[in-house]
């Protein structure tokens, strides 16, 4: 695998109930999921350097695949569904878009609780689950504070998503916390924030713990102040066979602080199924498999793919028939467009 | 071969780092793990590569807490880079569920058994200091074919072997109130002989790992309860004490070490009790070749690198010269020198020039900037 920087995002669009969901893959390898939440924009977020080197970093190791809900970011800014039975509509169809059988996931903040809850309610769709500054229920201290940031949201938009940056972004540096602002403005509408806050602040995952069937990697700041290392702990030791990593650093956005022991982390954790992963019937393919599903989504014949790679077309055919055999496709035309979705 | 390359070492090697530096990345934190045992749910935490080795430092323990703890954490990394090292928090204390702790023997057997279990099942490594002696030692007895070598550190066959008489009997009345100042009390007591700066750390650790309770149980538990039987250990057994270890003098080490069969005893300098506390040198100079040797005892021998490092040693030069002509990290030669020691047994640049200068052919190094 070639080991030099991706060279950019690629963006796609997929319909959800006759809506636009924006979504972008960087990188190869097995698909990851990363769902910073619905307070995030595609090409906002992509253009902050933190945020950049993380992702980068991760889409070395992985297909790193993101997404914007509706209502938020590069997709329609029509009406947004935050409750969980919408969660799940919408990753189901990501998913089944994407053509990934049981991407791994990784989710920061407020969106690790939903993926929690989409974990434990769909055991079969997440190969491995990742979370990151999870916390386990409802703030207790968090309605009056919601609240206020939700009149202000409504009101005076500007400072609201100001409040809300400085509260987010707890142990970051004033720059941080000055970008993450300016992000709030362009993520989506004052009430399509509002009305996150409150589903986020009431998400209360608790119960579906104990349902989660897949390895989980529970990613935790130590410093954290706005989510404590405790409720980490919670989280992990009601997981089955959860494991609990804490970081050195206090920073509770995911992308801000030092990220380099949290990617060796997470590539490790991510790796541990390389077996299963390579076992007939999973999705992930070998570098030469993908360059030759590439060549068939580019038109070629198998004999040009054979001389554009050097190897013979006997070697092409059974490259082939492997891919098909990994993702369940019969014909040359639905690899094409399985790698076209994929944007390989 | 190719599904490895995206496992992960590609993202780090795409960095132009090494093996050794991925390692390195990884053992900066610990892995924690929850496995429900009688109930409850046992944390414990995997650092490291190579065969499975315990390490139990002590029963009062909050894996987070002590990590925290640079001198601990080094100790721990250091045998990491050799071993899978398991550290836990027994039930009751630390990061395990915080249920009433069991302090029976018979709860601390099936503990360490469910533990080896869970890393196989085969014979493991056992590093055992201070209160845990005894129960390691307990174990090895009763479980010869699950313990392949017994390393004791500043412990006694006794679980309540005399502290140093005014402060066990402080710690006793102290156990009686149940007073919160147990922690302070407990932490100053085992940190004696050790640098100024472990009381008042350990006070804090000691305060996350156990409630009151807990600790003034703890303090008072051994009190009328004998030992292990030490005379049935069969896995080779080494017992570490420091000399003037000011919490628990060295003879009652000397004591463990006649009870086990061929265990053999080994003096170490310094006046620390605790295992994370004073030099960590001398200890693990003797330690690492202990818990490595072979059957036969021969040392192992070098890789190619090795040897480059080893040479270059030989020729003076400093870890980071050492790195710039084989193009490594300091980092990464720091671990090979870790490796060349633990195989050679020896614990100074010195010695390892000493034994290149005898072992090695004349080469010259070349370039470098």
């Amino acid at each position: 695998m070639s080991g030099g920087a991706p060279a950019g995002q690629r963006l796609g669009y997929f319909e959800h109930h006759g809506r636009r969901v924006a979504f972008a893959t960087v990188g190869s390898g097995p698909p990851l999921i990363c769902d910073m939440g619905p307070l995030h924009h595609l090409d906002v977020f992509w253009r902050y350097p933190p945020y950049r080197r993380l992702i980068e970093a991760l889409a070395q190791a992985f297909t790193v695949i993101r997404f914007d809900r509706p209502g938020c970011g590069l997709s329609d800014r029509a009406a947004a569904d935050f409750s969980i039975d919408g969660e799940i509509e919408l990753f189901d169809r990501l998913v089944a878009w994407l053509g990934v059988d049981r991407p791994a996931v990784l989710a920061s903040a407020s969106a690790a609780r939903v993926m929690i809850a989409v974990a434990a309610l769909l055991p079969d769709r997440v190969r491995r689950l990742a979370v990151f500054g999870a916390r386990l229920g409802p703030q207790s201290d968090g309605h009056g504070y919601r609240d206020a940031i939700e009149a202000l949201l409504r009101t005076q938009f500007e400072l609201g998503a100001d409040l809300l940056a400085r509260r987010t972004a707890e142990g970051c540096g004033p720059a941080a916390v000055q970008w993450l602002a300016s992000a709030y403005r362009q993520v989506a509408s004052g009430d399509v924030i509002a009305r996150w806050l409150r589903v986020a602040t009431d998400l209360d995952v608790t119960a579906h713990l104990r349902r989660v069937s897949c390895p989980t990697l529970v990613l935790h700041r130590r410093g954290d102040r706005l989510v404590q290392l405790q409720e980490a702990r919670d989280i992990a030791a009601q997981i089955r066979d959860a494991l609990l990593v804490p970081l050195d650093g206090r920073e509770s956005v995911l992308w801000e602080g030092d990220t380099d022991a949290l990617v060796a982390q997470l590539v490790r954790f991510m790796a541990d199924d390389v077996e299963v992963a390579a076992a007939p019937g999973a999705v992930e393919l070998t570098v030469r498999e993908r360059e030759v599903a590439v060549l068939v989504a580019d038109g070629l014949t198998n004999a040009e793919i054979g001389g554009r790679l050097g190897i013979g077309r006997r070697t092409v055919e059974s490259h082939l028939e492997r891919v098909r055999s990994k993702l369940g496709l019969r014909s040359r035309t639905d690899l094409a467009a399985w790698a076209a979705r994929m944007r390989l | 071969m190719e599904v490895i390359a995206w496992t992960g070492a590609g993202h780090l090697r795409g960095r132009g780092l090494e093996p050794h530096d991925i390692d390195e990345e990884l053992l900066r934190e610990q892995v924690i793990g929850f496995i429900p045992h009688r109930g409850a749910r046992v944390a414990y935490a995997v650092t490291g590569t190579g065969p499975p080795l315990l390490l139990d430092v002590g029963r009062a323990h909050h894996l987070e807490a002590f990590w925290r703890h640079a001198p601990y954490r080094h100790l721990v990394r250091r045998l990491s880079r050799r071993f899978t090292v398991l550290r836990w928090d027994r039930p009751g204390f630390g990061m395990s569920d915080r249920q009433p702790a069991d302090l029976s023997w018979e709860a601390e057997d099936a503990l360490v058994e469910g533990l080896v279990r869970m890393v196989g099942g085969g014979a493991v490594a056992v590093v055992a200091a201070g209160d845990a002696g005894p129960t390691m030692v307990r174990f090895a007895a009763s479980r010869p074919d699950r313990v392949s070598r017994l390393a004791l550190f500043g412990t006694a066959a006794d679980a309540h072997a005399p502290v140093s008489g005014l402060t066990a009997a402080a710690l006793e009345l102290l156990a009686g109130t149940s007073a919160p100042a147990i922690h302070d009390a407990v932490a100053a007591a085992l940190a004696a002989g050790s640098e100024p700066d472990v009381a008042p750390w350990l006070a804090t650790a000691l305060e996350a790992s156990a409630d009151v309770a807990t600790m003034a149980g703890l303090v008072a538990w051994p009190a009328g309860h004998t030992g292990a039987p030490a005379e049935l250990v069969r896995a080779p057994t080494i017992v570490l004490h420091r000399v003037g270890d000011a919490v628990l003098p060295p003879r009652f080490g000397r004591a463990l070490a006649a009870r086990i069969p061929g265990a053999a005893f080994v003096p170490l300098p310094g006046s620390a009790h605790l295992i994370y506390a004073g030099d960590p040198e001398p200890l693990l100079a003797t330690l690492l070749p202990f818990l490595l040797q072979d059957g036969d005892g021969e040392p192992r021998p070098l890789s190619q690198r090795e040897l480059e490092v080893a040479h270059m040693v030989t020729l003076g030069l400093t870890n980071a010269e050492i790195g710039r002509h084989l193009s490594i990290r300091p980092r990464t030669v720091d671990a090979h020198l870790e490796h060349i020691r633990a195989k050679l047994g020896v614990n100074s640049r010195a010695r390892i020039a000493a034994w290149s200068a005898r072992n090695q052919p004349l080469r010259v190094v070349q370039g470098g900037s």
